[in-house]
């Protein structure tokens, strides 16, 4: 297991939402996410689950944090946080057949880290460490290092768009569904962006 | 002293609601009875206050697993504002109760579970080895056990309180 607490921790993705309302099945959302995971090396693991039962329907909040070990220093992990509210359940026919539905909204909310644990590395002495650090942050990058970032992009948007293209399969007729390569580059390229815009106002604002 | 080694650190579930609180408590012990754990319950508080029964519940259940390893968890259950209501369903009257339930779990992988091998420097050097170099495939097979023993209480917890289980099943 990898113990979150001795890593230092960069935010790559910082809170991406993927917001639905209507109908699902919960157990189907969960293997989709379980799937995708899997598919892109990730370790399952779940960190926290909480439910509430009240009138207006069911409250529940999940919380994963699937990570995937690229070297012993350096850890990759995407916090997946499932909101469904006012979830009640529903009873409909799909292709003559009745299936129990859940219905209501969902918010699913994306975090993704870089872990690095360089500081426990054998031999690694104090002034070194510093001089890694200033290295890694102005000057240059391992491969490795520098590649992370595009890891860790390419993964959470797979996560993203696996689950966009499950839920847009309970919509049918709305509109064209997008397909999975269609909704991941569009999310790629706006996680880029992101990070390039926080990065240009980091630098714009605290360098000398 | 035995070195410990934590694969599970606080894995949490809530729930709020409608439940049984007697066939909830039954639900744990007998989990780890029909797995021939060891059982040890460390607190049981009760406070009765207006808003409800206010319990703290910590159970420490283990597991030899030989004669150096023990698998050991900690479940630590919070029931808050519990109270006692009366349900109608299908014309008959339940008495259940209402609040709400914290559970925090960990797991630990526990070596020289006798402590033999911490008597003299040199032994305890020994332990190092081994546990890095000779026993590691033993240690993991018991990280994955209580590993995969958690995950199988939580998601008995989670069906008898009927809520939406995540499980890592694909």
């Amino acid at each position: 297991m990898i113990s979150e607490v001795n890593y230092e921790k960069s935010l790559i993705i910082n809170n991406r939402q993927l917001k639905y309302n209507g109908l699902f099945r919960a157990d189907e959302l969960f293997s989709t996410l379980n799937r995708a995971i899997e598919e892109r090396g990730y370790e399952k693991r779940e960190k926290k689950s909480e439910e509430i039962v009240a009138e207006e329907g069911r409250k529940s909040y999940v919380e994963l944090r699937p990570y995937k070990v690229i070297t012993n220093y350096l850890t990759l992990m995407i916090k997946i946080k499932v909101t469904l509210d006012k979830v009640t359940e529903k009873l409909e026919s799909a292709r003559g057949e009745k299936k129990k539905y859940q219905q209501g909204e969902m918010l699913i909310a994306f975090d993704a880290w870089v872990l690095t644990d360089y500081k426990d590395r054998w031999g690694m002495k104090p002034g070194f460490y510093f001089l890694k650090g200033l290295m890694n942050k102005f000057v240059y990058k391992t491969p490795i290092e520098s590649g992370v970032q595009g890891i860790l992009v390419s993964d959470t948007a797979y996560i993203y768009a696996k689950v966009k293209q499950m839920l847009d399969a309970y919509r049918p007729g709305e509109e064209r569904p997008q397909k999975e390569e269609e909704i991941r580059k569009q999310v790629e390229e706006e996680l880029n962006k992101e990070i390039e815009a926080e990065a240009k106002f980091l630098s714009d604002n605290f360098s000398a | 002293m035995s070195d410990r080694t934590i694969v599970l650190d606080h894995l949490k579930f809530s729930y709020e609601g409608l439940f049984n609180a007697t066939e909830l408590y039954a639900l744990i012990p007998e989990f780890f009875y029909n797995r021939n754990w060891d059982w040890h319950e460390r607190v049981n508080e009760e406070i009765v206050t207006p808003e409800g029964k206010q319990i703290k519940l910590v159970f420490e259940p283990w597991k030899n697993t030989g004669d150096y390893y023990k698998i050991k968890m900690r479940i630590k259950m919070n029931l808050t504002d519990i109270k006692e209501v009366e349900v109608k369903h299908d014309g008959e009257t339940l008495r259940l109760n209402q609040g709400l339930v914290k559970i925090t779990f960990d797991a630990f992988v526990i070596n020289d579970r006798k402590d033999l091998w911490t008597e003299k420097p040199f032994y305890w050097f020994l332990t190092t080895i081994f546990d890095r170099y000779f026993f590691k495939q033993h240690f993991q097979k018991y990280e994955q056990w209580v590993k995969h023993d958690v995950d199988e209480l939580l998601y008995k917890i989670k069906s008898f309180l009927n809520t939406y289980k995540y499980s890592y099943h694909t």
